[in-house]
């Protein structure tokens, strides 16, 4: 089996669990089903994936076609309908509520559209935040913290409030509060949605060096076929299904 | 960051808002605070009765004949009778008061032994019958001393039409008693009874007190006084000073019930108040929240950050409110302490505030904690 990342379809179907290499992600007929009134609307449909260690993966498509959700069951704060989702080798669908909290603090660093920084702490007071889930003394996550935001680039600013900063600024806070308990995996949601041209290659350039030179594995949802080009590997979502050509998805 | 800085960083935000919300939190437990000092005041009071003194007056606030006292002597149980009568007069200047009370001796000061009097002052006094006994607090006020003759004014009038009299300071008392008690000029009856001029207020009194054998005896004495004058002009209406102090008492309470009220509502405004503050702000914060949780933080970890801020809201409020209650009772306290002795915040008072401000932060805490833990992370972060 390749470990490039392959999503599978229904006329491709997934080869079964087999020994040799796991890769980092592997899904198995994974299917979402939200409710809309008395209507059942079928988000992810039998979603087969694997993604290597490493990888740099983009999720293109349109909006509604459930590239989000997908990430969000990835990153372990939804859950499938039905379906296996096995992150390192853990079975997600199988832990408690507890238990995928805990490891969603330990495994996932998330990257969001709109940052999500708290406005009323400083940049490296937000860095700092998911450490807070951690025994460190508080010298230590203070030197976590500023080593991420050394990281981004940001050292100089790290007494600065979210509104003092840069929309890029901004987003490479959101990537060292993502790095800063040095996560398997980065879940990014369009990180550059919400930037100008310039800003949003900084970033990409940025998710690039962590993915190149720390081997951070990444998936990064995006509408944005330049930013997908960063990527390593771009699959691409329609209706809830994964492909690997956006042709056939029509 | 710790857990309690998170807590506490929400009040970075709309500053404004959590001013107000401390200062409707401290106006609330500042009127607690004070009642708590009126409160511990009017136990005190009722402390300080004694449990064997009666006191027998008028149902109509008449004066009663001083005849009387003979045959109250007389009645099984009464050990010491004493009676009083007296005006109410200034020395030099109208603004000096003086409270001129005039006992039977030397029953009274066997009847009140809560006033202690030097032995030699004690003797001196009794042997003068134009003597007075002043209150330490009132002789250091009027910057008198023993040995002194003082013109008390204002008084009824004398044979000689004066309505000024004369008595010499023979000794000064002290009591721990309110100090509303501390200010009394104790004169003889007789030495006013003899000197006023034929009137209706001749050869009377406004009460009597009496000292019973024993506390278990106070209701039979009191009935058989009252018994005894049962078909006298006026008729006695006699009641244990503990009785007369629950009376009062009871007429605060009514004053008190009123402040009780008015501190409920402001409690429940409080409530209100601060319960729509904490809101408010975690309504505003739902995708911040929606964040924590996807960092990793669990539903309780961040419930309980919630209930942090309403606790440290409640409790900074609730800190400043006892203390601003502190305040405005010590600087009652001199006003106060002539009708409330013990009218003073006590440490129970400080727990007591301690534990409503428990009782708050949890109740104004829990609805939005409840709320953010049962917070959908996908749901929160797509409304934010």
């Amino acid at each position: 089996m390749s470990m490039t990342s392959v999503a599978q379809s229904k006329n491709n179907p997934a080869p079964p669990l087999e020994p040799g290499p796991v890769p980092l992600v592997r899904l198995r007929g994974v299917t979402k089903t939200f409710r809309r009134g008395s209507e059942k609307v079928e988000v992810l449909k039998h979603l087969d994936l694997d993604v290597p260690r490493g990888d740099f993966l983009a999720l293109m498509g349109p909006s509604g076609s459930g590239k989000t959700t997908l990430l969000n069951i990835l990153g372990g704060i939804d859950r499938p309908t039905s379906g296996e989702v096995l992150i390192d080798g853990e079975p997600l669908q199988r832990m408690s509520e507890g238990a995928l909290t805990r490891w969603r603090a330990r495994h996932i660093g998330f990257v969001f559209q709109l940052y999500h920084l708290l406005p009323v702490l400083t940049a490296e007071e937000n860095v700092a935040l998911p450490l807070i889930l951690t025994r460190l003394s508080a010298a230590e996550r203070k030197r976590r913290a500023c080593a991420a935001l050394a990281l981004v680039g940001l050292e100089d600013r790290a007494r600065h409030k979210p509104g003092e900063l840069s929309g890029g600024q901004e987003q490479r806070v959101g990537i060292a509060r993502a790095i800063v308990t040095d996560p398997t995996i980065l879940l990014c949601d369009e990180p550059t949605g919400d930037l100008d041209r310039k800003a949003g290659d900084e970033i990409l350039h940025l998710l690039h060096l962590l993915n190149n030179e720390h081997g951070k594995t990444i998936i990064m949802v995006t509408h944005d076929p330049r930013a997908a080009a960063r990527a390593q590997h771009t699959l691409f979502m329609d209706k809830g299904v994964l492909s690997e050509e956006p042709e056939s998805l029509t | 960051m710790t857990r309690f800085g998170l807590a506490f960083s929400a009040f970075r935000r709309h500053r404004g808002r959590v001013i107000f919300t401390t200062m409707s939190v401290a106006a609330a437990f500042a009127i607690f605070t004070v009642l708590a000092a009126v409160e511990e005041g009017l136990n005190g009071n009722m402390s300080l009765a004694s449990a064997q003194r009666l006191n027998t007056g008028t149902m109509i606030n008449a004066p009663l004949p001083v005849a009387y006292a003979a045959t109250i002597r007389t009645i099984r149980g009464v050990v010491a009778v004493t009676y009083q009568s007296g005006f109410d007069g200034y020395f030099r200047d109208r603004k000096n008061n003086v409270g001129v009370l005039a006992f039977a001796l030397p029953a009274a000061l066997n009847v009140y032994p809560e006033f202690t009097v030097p032995d030699d002052q004690k003797q001196n006094f009794l042997r003068d019958r134009q003597g007075a006994l002043v209150g330490d607090v009132l002789a250091r006020k009027m910057g008198w001393h023993i040995g002194q003759t003082v013109p008390i004014a204002g008084g009824p009038p004398q044979k000689s039409g004066s309505t000024t009299w004369t008595f010499h300071i023979d000794g000064t008392y002290r009591t721990d008693l309110p100090t509303g008690y501390q200010e009394f000029f104790i004169v003889n009856y007789d030495y006013l009874n003899e000197g006023v001029a034929a009137s209706p207020i001749k050869d009377t009194v406004e009460g009597f007190t009496e000292l019973v054998d024993a506390p278990g005896d106070i209701d039979r004495v009191a009935r058989a006084i009252d018994a005894r004058f049962a078909n006298s002009s006026p008729e006695t209406r006699t009641q244990s000073e503990q009785q007369e102090s629950m009376s009062a008492i009871r007429q605060f309470g009514d004053v008190g019930a009123i402040i009780t009220s008015v501190g409920l509502a402001v409690f429940a405004s409080m409530l209100l108040i601060t319960g729509n503050t904490m809101a408010n702000s975690v309504r505003e914060r739902m995708g911040e929240f929606a964040m924590l949780r996807a960092l990793g933080f669990g539903r309780l970890q961040l419930a309980l950050v919630v209930l942090q801020e309403s606790a440290i809201l409640i409790a900074a409020g609730a800190a400043l409110g006892v203390l601003a209650g502190w305040g405005v009772s010590r600087l009652m306290a001199p006003a106060m302490s002539s009708v409330l002795r013990d009218f003073a915040v006590t440490w129970i008072a400080v727990l007591c505030a301690a534990a409503l401000a428990l009782f708050f932060a949890l109740l104004t805490g829990l609805l939005p904690g409840h709320r953010i833990a049962r917070l959908e992370v996908a749901t929160g972060l797509r409304r934010a």
